[in-house]
């Protein structure tokens, strides 16, 4: 798994992960992804080509939601297996999940 | 089919486990879809034997037996995890709210309620000093 967080000048953060998101990958990547969106105005995070997460990694868009206004947080690319995680965890809306 | 794996309760083991699981399950012919559901929930409880079962520096073992439970036409995958670690019953555990904020939910109640949903059947026993919990899902 990687993350690579892109800070653009309007104050938007994209965040791209690539891999599998297992509960040992998130603790490496929450660091790098915490330090990365401080002070963002808006988060995007693109789960292109990330084919499954667990629920460490929810925890952690929900981390990372509430350091913008809501409507300003959002996840995108999200592949059907990954869909149905944020669905069956209630966080579909509440992430703004693409 | 039926399988055993063993290893110590230790985070470094997670994959260990669950490459062993997949392996199992995909000899056993389940879709990727059924594997996605498999994995995910094995990793959820795993961890959380991993973090809270034992002392931190006390790390016991964690053994899981899979076997493959055929009748009627259907298939079905039943695992069982075992560990020596203090008494933990996630069936007593509270679904979370999941209308609640996400970050004032308790760690592992997230995780504790996909496993839930995953699952055909998910049940526990406390054996002597064992926790037993058992997860069956039709693949």
């Amino acid at each position: 798994m990687s993350v690579e967080c892109t800070r653009h000048h309007n104050g938007k953060v994209v965040c791209k992960f690539l891999g599998r998101i297992d509960t040992t990958k998130c603790i490496d990547a929450e660091k790098v992804v915490m330090e990365s969106i401080e002070g963002a105005e808006v988060i995007v995070f693109d789960l292109d080509g990330v084919e499954y997460v667990a629920s460490s990694f929810l925890r952690l868009c929900g981390k990372a939601s509430h350091k913008v206004d809501t409507n300003n947080f959002s996840i995108v690319n999200v592949v059907p297996s990954v869909k149905k995680v944020f669905k069956v965890s209630g966080l579909s809306e509440k992430l703004n999940v693409q | 089919m039926f399988q055993v794996i063993r290893e110590k309760a230790e985070l470094v083991h997670l994959n260990f486990f669950l490459k062993s699981i997949r392996d199992f399950i995909e000899k056993a012919g389940a879709s990727e879809e059924k594997i996605f559901d498999v994995i995910l929930t094995a990793e959820e409880i795993l961890v959380n034997i991993m973090s809270y079962a034992y002392p931190e520096n006390q790390k016991g073992e964690i053994e899981i037996h899979c076997q493959i439970l055929e009748a009627d036409g259907e298939k079905k995958l039943k695992c069982v995890f075992i560990d020596e670690g203090k008494f933990f019953d996630i069936l007593q555990k509270e679904s979370p709210d999941l209308s609640a904020p996400i970050e004032t939910r308790s760690v592992g109640g997230l995780g504790i309620h996909l496993v839930k949903t995953l699952m055909d059947e998910v049940s526990y026993m406390r054996q002597v000093d064992k926790n037993i919990l058992s997860v069956v899902k039709t693949i």
